[in-house]
């Protein structure tokens, strides 16, 4: 469903990602991991098509998307903007309705589809923030711009869903909530994440981005938890000076520090 | 036809008022549920045209005007509820801003004009169309519309003297009855101006015809860009016609200045006199003073459309949100009350307003007295003492002037604190997408770097135990400043590429 080939992207001179080479399946969940820096972002969206790669080729369903492929042939926009949706950081800067009524309905007008007023409801409701539908967004709370921005976004009803580090916003509670809810989705799903718990809810199958760019592991997780190796090559354990008993020792850590 | 004030008695013109009201609620639900987003900027132009086909005074022989409306063109392609709004936006407009048509007598000429003349049309029109061909129909449409119009308008008019005497027998307001209006208002209309709008009718349909074949036969429907462009021309090709409408001088039958009434009459009826001052409109009689007459009339036309359009915008723009409706509703009548208030200067009128709004504010009175009280209070005194001052200098009478301006001023902020606590002052923009995203965007983007700035001087404080030096404050500044810039160019373009990511497709 999406293949990567040989992807380099850079932001100026600084390489943000090199040699990038994977394949999607249709329903499967997977897990970015990367620690901040590495470019996990950059990734996320080339994947939702809004930057090109430098270097490399990106197809989606057998077309290659390119900027250009989009300006050319606009029924492919359009049905790409339909199945693959990015769920972006920061909630701010998905929020730009005056109500979240229309924040929900926005991408379903732009994609033109119908029934626009039955899709709000439903995922209003699905997300319990019905009583917030004619609030300015802008004003709720962080977790519940997240809520309306997932709202808008499965209101579409995508085919893939790309989530950059969507618990970062969120509470403990609330996480648990959300990963049990997209679990439900049965989507295929990619979530950007540097916190290895978290992705062993989210995913069997993960993507490890080092430090150096590369991506470094694409498999199991189970496997890529084995491997101390390539965890300290993603930074992405820690140690740290701890007490068992009356011993004081220091070792690595999966567990996170929150 | 556009009945000024002081011809209709406030026996006619307080029921028709209160009549007027759910009518054109009711319409406004009706025609929400017919048009869509497709045909409503079509709808818009029509009204606009109507507008502008008002303007167009024609003079026929003995001494009066008169001009066609445009209402039937709008109730046959649109429906009968459509042609009664749209007239009576038009004639609202033509009130309050060009004074033709007073604003007592505004629901009657309303109602004589937009209802009488929009059902009349639809009713002739549906009759007609199966019988004959389509441009003979609309003819005899247009026609019958404006006759039917006049024919009410010249009832309304006619039976003032039968409402209203003084104690000499005199009548109060209009002073002609029936057996002198009908003929003379329904005659001419039935020789000329009905022609006109007759010839008017037959072209805008076949217009249409000619532009989108399907319309007539399954109205309401999709209407094409290009339709809406060559509309545009017509309009504009209208428009730089427009000051043929001078080249009368004669007015609208029964339309007179007070002289003429003299002349006739041998006196002025007392009602006439007095009510006639009610409310001057800023561009009296599309004119304006020092500027000459064909430039006045042109710039009152670009007015007129400019403000049809605005309010048609709000008005029809939001059918396809029907949960805003409220918010620009709202906002249309905060402008409308802005406007009024600002143009008119009747103690009396401004006091009932008031008083008005004390009643819609129910509860929340108190809050919103006290706050309106505080923020008034400082400008208020020393206007007010500074004219006291004034006015004992030149020894001219001030009470009246300090409770004018004192309550104009009080109503207006009262009105404006209410408005704001009712709406959601995003939603009243959502005519236009591009404007209310760029209002949201920069509303939220100022919320989130205002909290980071309270943030970056919290650390700074948590941090400094003396006063902060010179040096430091300006480190702290430029380091702000960078972050903010920074942080604002990156987000403006995460926001572009997140509205791009949710199929804002940019074409």
């Amino acid at each position: 469903m999406i293949k990567l080939t040989d992807i380099s992207y850079s932001y100026d001179t600084q390489p943000v990602l090199k040699n990038i080479s994977f394949e999607i399946k249709e329903g499967e969940r997977l897990v970015l991991l990367g620690v901040n820096g590495s470019g996990k972002s950059t990734l996320l969206k080339l994947i939702n098509g809004l930057i090109d790669p430098q270097k490399g080729s990106y197809f989606y369903e057998g077309n290659r998307i390119t900027q250009k492929a989009f300006k050319k042939d606009r029924t492919l926009h359009r049905r790409f903007r339909s199945d693959v949706v990015l769920l972006f950081q920061n909630p701010d800067v998905m929020i730009f309705n005056p109500t979240v009524y229309d924040e929900i309905a926005f991408g379903l007008k732009q994609l033109g589809k119908n029934h626009i007023n039955e899709r709000v409801g439903y995922w209003a409701d699905k997300l319990k923030i019905t009583p917030h539908l004619k609030k300015p967004p802008f004003t709720l709370s962080s977790g519940e711009k997240q809520k309306v921005c997932i709202a808008a976004l499965l209101a579409i009803e995508p085919k893939v869903l790309l989530l950059d580090e969507p618990t970062s916003n969120l509470d403990p509670m609330t996480t648990g909530w959300l990963i049990d809810f997209l679990s439900e989705m049965n989507l295929t799903t990619l979530v950007a994440t540097h916190n290895l718990s978290l992705s062993q809810e989210m995913g069997d199958r993960v993507l490890v981005l080092g430090q150096n760019h590369e991506l470094i592991f694409d498999g199991k997780l189970d496997a890529f938890l084995q491997d101390t190796q390539k965890l300290m090559a993603a930074n992405l354990v820690h140690s740290h000076v701890h007490t068992h008993d009356h011993l004081t020792h220091k070792h690595f850590h999966l567990h996170d520090w929150d | 036809m556009h009945i000024p004030d002081g011809y209709l008695s406030p026996e006619t013109y307080i029921p028709a008022t209160v009549g007027f009201v759910p009518l054109a609620l009711y319409a406004y639900k009706r025609v929400k549920k017919t048009v869509t987003s497709e045909t409503l900027p079509f709808l818009s132009s029509l009204t606009a045209l109507s507008f502008v086909i008002m303007m167009f005074n024609i003079p026929i022989p003995g001494g009066t005007s008169g001009h066609a409306i445009g209402a039937a063109a709008i109730a046959i392609l649109f429906g009968p509820w459509a042609g009664f709004l749209s007239l009576s936006i038009v004639l609202f407009i033509q009130a309050l801003v060009f004074g033709d048509g007073g604003i007592t007598s505004f629901p009657i000429n309303a109602f004589s004009m937009g209802f009488v003349a929009s059902f009349t049309a639809s009713a002739v029109y549906s009759f007609l169309k199966n019988h004959f061909k389509n441009s003979t129909s609309a003819f005899w449409a247009g026609w019958a519309s404006l006759v039917m119009a006049a024919l009410s308008s010249s009832i309304f008019l006619g039976i003032q003297p039968l409402i209203a005497t003084d104690s000499n027998g005199h009548p109060l307001f209009f002073p002609f009855n029936l057996t002198i209006t009908i003929p003379a208002m329904v005659g001419s209309h039935i020789l000329f101006f009905g022609v006109v709008e007759g010839i008017f009718t037959t072209l805008t349909l076949g217009f249409v015809q000619k532009m989108n074949p399907e319309f007539l036969s399954r109205p309401i429907q999709t209407f094409r860009k290009r339709d809406l462009a060559i509309l545009g021309f017509f309009l504009s090709a209208l428009f730089l016609l427009v000051p043929l409408g001078l080249l009368t001088r004669y007015p609208a039958w029964g339309e007179w200045t007070s002289d003429t009434y003299t002349r006739i009459l041998g006196f002025i009826p007392e009602g006439m006199r007095k009510f006639s001052e009610i409310y001057t409109a800023p561009l009296s009689d599309y004119s304006l003073k020092s500027v000459n007459p064909v430039s006045a009339y042109y710039l009152s036309a670009l007015i007129g459309i400019g403000l049809i359009f605005f309010f048609s915008a709000i008005l029809f723009r939001q059918f396809r949100r029907p949960e805003k409706s409220t918010d620009q509703i709202l906002a249309l009548l905060y402008v409308s009350g802005i406007l009024f208030l600002t143009l008119t200067s009747t103690l009396y009128i401004i006091l009932a307003v008031l008083f008005f709004l004390f009643l819609l504010s129910f509860r929340q009175f108190p809050r919103h007295f006290k706050r309106a009280f505080l923020i008034v209070l400082f400008f208020n005194s020393i206007v007010t003492v500074f004219y006291i001052l004034y006015a004992s200098v030149q020894h001219t009478s001030f009470i009246h002037f300090i409770l004018l301006i004192n309550l104009r001023t009080f109503t207006l902020t009262y009105l404006t604190l209410l408005f704001i606590s009712k709406i959601n002052l995003f939603a009243v923009f959502s005519f236009s997408s591009t404007l209310t995203y760029l209002l949201t965007i920069s509303y939220g983007q100022i919320l989130s770097f205002r909290r980071i700035f309270n943030d970056f001087r919290f650390s700074l404080k948590s941090r400094m135990i003396k006063k902060p030096k010179r040096r430091d404050i300006y480190a702290f500044i430029s380091s702000t400043a960078f972050f903010f810039m920074n942080k604002s160019l990156n987000n403006s373009k995460e926001i572009f590429q997140a509205m791009q990511s949710r199929g804002f497709l940019n074409d």
